[in-house]
């Protein structure tokens, strides 16, 4: 009985734990959403005009490069639609190398942007993600390119 | 032979009776036909907002009904349709034109698909007439009666003005403030009411004129499409805005 209990709160504990590896600072005036909007994402916020910042991780268990996940998510991106408007290497603030990549979308004749900075840490891949109108994510793009390169 | 004469008399009374109700059916017949006629003269003559008009004063009444005695029904008509052409643009631009010569008009346009208002009298001919533009492939025509929704409109601002009539009279006579006040709150209650009621008249009024037809164009020859290669990641089909932005909304 006293085994299961420690297993339990072991697990817990672990759980815990791995909420609690991966997160990203927020750009000012972002707020994080509550547990039920997360969705697939770890951490996810938004500024009161819409505009979104998320990180999510998924697993690379075949350790695919920085490079085969750019392309990947470019080639993915370019298939809905996105147009490709830059890719920037860029480093983390851990010091991981990846990429900022960044697409514009028109949606019901509105300009939209899609920020993504991808890095490859181990068996993980780290996506932080923003996005919203282009005209207001314009003014904000500075601060939230920073925030998007805390992944951690 | 009085056997004989009975019968001769009962054939005469049968014959008699026959012929008397293909006389009554023939007048309802011709009636119908007159109506038609008048209907359909009406409808060529009249402007275009009071095509296909009913009875009702409010709902744009033909000027002289023939024959009283059959009102015409009140009948919205929409019809949803798909036609395979060689050429979106110029397909939906020759929709457009057409329903200008009509006397109709456009009343929204995509890339890919269009909406357009014509006389409710030139539906059929407008129906036709997209089979001269592409190949009707799906085809979905609705008439909706709504015959007793403007009678009951009718009756209800009928009401309404004469309430208002009524208290416009004890608005003149009442003889302090407080009195005064509260029937002027119900005057200007009573003909906002009247307002609306006259706006959903207008609505059902060009409703009933012009038939509505929803047009949506399949290309013939598809466009080359670029091959997609679908990588086996499923998260990867998650990324973008549709996303990221679903608990805001796009």
């Amino acid at each position: 009985m006293r085994k299961i209990a420690v297993a339990v709160m072991l697990l817990a504990v672990m759980g815990w734990a791995g909420c609690m590896l991966h997160s990203m600072d927020l750009p000012p005036d972002f707020v994080s959403v509550d547990k039920g909007y997360l969705g697939p994402y770890v951490v996810r916020a938004v500024a009161a005009d819409g505009v979104m910042v998320a990180l999510r991780v998924e697993p690379n268990p075949e350790r695919g490069t920085l490079a085969f996940w750019t392309e990947a998510i470019t080639n993915q991106m370019a298939g809905q639609g996105y147009k490709a408007a830059k890719c920037e290497d860029v480093t983390a603030a851990t010091g991981e190398a990846g990429r900022l990549l960044t697409f514009s979308v028109q949606k019901q004749g509105v300009a939209f942007s899609y920020i993504l900075a991808v890095f490859v840490k181990g068996n993980d891949i780290l996506i932080a993600e923003a996005g919203g109108k282009a005209a207001t994510v314009e003014p904000k793009l500075a601060e939230i390119k920073k925030a998007l390169l805390t992944a951690k | 032979m009085s056997k004989q004469v009975i019968l001769l008399c009962l054939a005469a009374i049968i014959g008699v009776a026959g012929c008397a109700t293909e006389h009554a059916s023939l007048a309802v017949l011709s009636r119908n036909r007159e109506l038609e006629r008048a209907a359909a003269e009406r409808s060529e003559t009249a402007p275009a907002s009071e095509k296909a008009g009913p009875d009702l004063a409010l709902f744009k009444a033909p000027a002289s009904p023939p024959v009283a005695a059959v009102e015409p029904r009140k009948v919205v008509y929409t019809g949803s349709f798909t036609l395979l052409v060689a050429d979106l643009k110029a397909a939906a631009d020759s929709t457009r034109r057409m329903a200008e010569q009509m006397g109709g008009y456009m009343q929204h346009m995509t890339g890919g698909s269009i909406v357009i208002r014509v006389p409710a009298a030139r539906f059929d001919e407008a129906v036709a007439g997209l089979g001269d533009i592409g190949t009707v492939t799906d085809k979905e025509v609705k008439a909706q009666d709504v015959t007793e929704e403007c009678e009951d409109l009718a009756i209800r601002l009928k009401s309404a003005k004469a309430l208002l009539e009524r208290l416009l009279v004890l608005l003149a006579k009442a003889d302090n403030v407080k009195d005064a006040i509260e029937v002027e709150r119900e005057v200007n209650r009573v003909r906002t009411e009247i307002e609306k009621l006259e706006g959903q008249i207008n609505r059902l009024s060009t409703q009933i004129a012009y038939a509505t037809l929803s047009v949506r164009f399949t290309q013939t020859r598809e466009a080359p499409r670029e091959l997609k290669v679908s990588l086996p990641f499923p998260w990867l089909r998650d990324l973008g805005l549709e996303h990221l932005l679903s608990i805001v909304g796009m």
